[in-house]
């Protein structure tokens, strides 16, 4: 009981006492969060939509898989792109 | 631009930033790696791999060479064997008819043999039935008169009942 | 009433994290405050170049190849294959040095990730990501302008082809921006961000693991953590690869559509 009444005193303590820059590095933390999350996912169903294609391509022409696979990766590069770039907005807002 | 100069001011750096130091060394390690790679490492290993494909190149093609006079080799064979295939079937052919002809006449000796034992043989059986029914033919007539005579009680005449039992054997035989 | 997770780690009871400074910024070994400050990244720079180095002298030179002269003959053949030809054409083999030392470069860089006492990948630092597609930057519009002149280069991959006039307008300014900064902004945010996610990820098992080794009855639970650090170890090797591949694919395909316009 203890351990939860003083983590609640801290929160109270951070909410009423926050200074301006506290308060900027507290909702810098929070959004960073759903920065990453949100960016992961446009590139989470493309790469899906995107793979499932290729496999499709592979399954249908086998002795062209080499190309497919070659294709496939350039595609994932791009998509993943728009992911890899939350992720480090991510990391900006929360160590900036 | 700006964060590199504050790397070297000991404020804490955002550390998805680059640095300068590290900057230097990689651009430093690689370019020393791309230069040994293009003038240093690369090209022994493209050597060893031409040679490689070429040599391969030439032992394919001396294995084509190879298989081409062999089957030029067969052919000459073939060419030097016909006269020969051609000689040897003329003789099997010839030895063949020879041997037709030979078994023929064997054959026909044979049956002129045969014929005549069998015409010898039939003779001799036509004269033992005409001599055995010449012999029979009196003994009958003459057991037939007593019989007949026997059963009718009275005499009968031996040259009728002669030549009723002749009658009646040339009738049967 | 409120159990603690962690007794050893702590007298507040969490799990103490460690901060990403400590994950990525190594204290220099030489020469510290100078512009070559020597620190473990710079170490594993030269280590990135000493060991493709080291493998090419090594190898053998037999006409059957074995063991290292495999891995190095299949190296380039990999890079002539899966790279060179499909995006640039035979036409491209004269790049193969360039590529072959950035997969290289990159690959080995890579994989200290998940070899033991460096444990730390060289391109989860943006100092050689960045180096690499600048140079990348620079070599794909050198190539432009030697095969299709200043203003051929200029006009075939600022105003593409078949549009309506006013396009332009909006059409320039976009291909502008996404050749000349958006290129090798996202080929190096790609590969740092893909390497300093994989790192913190083993990390964060890593840290995982110890916190519940040490723990009183959670450390039931310690071999599906443990179990989730070898996997991701097996699939961190594979995106080292996987990252050294798009990267020469990458630097091959932009080379190609500087080379040939209309590809």
């Amino acid at each position: 009981m203890s351990a939860i009444a003083s983590a609640a005193s801290q929160a109270i303590e951070l909410a009423v006492e926050a200074t301006p820059d506290e308060q900027k590095a507290n909702a810098a933390a929070s959004s960073a969060g759903f920065a990453y999350g949100l960016a992961a996912i446009g590139p989470g169903i493309g790469i899906g939509y995107l793979v499932g294609q290729a496999v499709q391509a592979m399954a249908r022409q086998p002795e062209a898989a080499g190309q497919v696979q070659t294709t496939m990766f350039l595609g994932i590069a791009f998509t993943e792109a728009l992911a890899l770039i939350g992720f480090v907005v991510f990391i900006l807002l929360k160590f900036a | 631009m700006l964060t590199l100069f504050a790397a070297e001011s000991t404020e804490v750096n955002n550390p998805i930033l680059p640095v300068f130091p590290e900057i230097f060394w990689g651009a430093l390690t690689f370019g020393l790696l791309y230069v040994l790679m293009r003038y240093v490492l690369l090209p022994p290993v493209l050597r060893t791999m031409a040679d490689r494909d070429q040599s391969l190149r030439d032992d394919w093609d001396a294995a084509k060479a190879a298989q081409a006079k062999a089957a030029g080799a067969d052919a000459e064979l073939a060419n030097a064997l016909a006269p020969a295939k051609a000689q040897a079937a003329v003789l099997i052919e010839t030895a063949r008819t020879e041997a037709e002809a030979e078994r023929a006449e064997i054959i026909g000796a044979a049956q002129t043999e045969i014929d005549a034992m069998r015409q010898l043989a039939n003779a001799e059986i036509d004269a033992a039935r005409i001599e055995a029914m010449s012999g029979v033919g009196p003994q009958v007539a003459d057991l037939t008169a007593q019989a007949t005579s026997r059963l009718m009680n009275r005499p009968v005449d031996a040259a009728a009942a002669q030549g009723v039992v002749n009658r009646i054997m040339s009738e049967r035989s | 009433m409120s159990v603690n997770l962690f007794a050893a780690e702590s007298e507040t009871g969490g799990l103490k994290f460690p901060s990403i400074e400590n994950l990525v910024e190594w204290p220099a070994y030489l020469f510290d405050g100078t512009f070559a400050e020597f620190n473990k990244i710079a170490l594993i720079s030269v280590l990135s170049m000493a060991i493709p180095t080291v493998m090419f002298l090594a190898s053998g030179r037999d006409r059957v190849p074995s063991g290292l002269q495999n891995v190095v003959e299949g190296s380039v053949e990999f890079i002539d294959k899966q790279v060179i030809l499909p995006a640039i054409g035979p036409e491209g083999f004269k790049f193969r040095p360039l590529l072959l030392s950035i997969f290289m470069f990159v690959f080995v860089g890579n994989m200290f990730e998940v070899i033991p006492t460096f444990q730390m990948p060289l391109n989860a630092r943006m100092a050689v990501p960045l180096t690499l597609a600048l140079l990348v930057l620079v070599v794909f519009v050198t190539v432009g302008i030697q095969s299709q002149g200043l203003g051929g280069y200029l006009k075939s991959s600022l105003f593409p082809p078949g549009l309506p006039k006013g396009l332009y307008l909006l059409v320039t300014p976009i291909e502008f921006l996404s050749t000349f900064l958006i290129r090798p902004f996202s080929l190096a945010v790609r590969l740092f961000a893909n390497m300093l996610a994989g790192h913190i990820l083993l990390v964060t098992f890593g840290v995982l693991c110890i916190a519940l080794w040490r723990s009183d009855f959670l450390v039931v639970i310690l071999p599906f953590s443990f179990g989730m650090l070898v996997a991701l170890t097996g699939f961190e090797i594979m995106v080292s690869f996987l990252q050294g591949f798009v990267f020469a694919l990458l630097t091959a395909v932009y080379i190609g559509g500087a080379m040939h316009p209309h590809h």
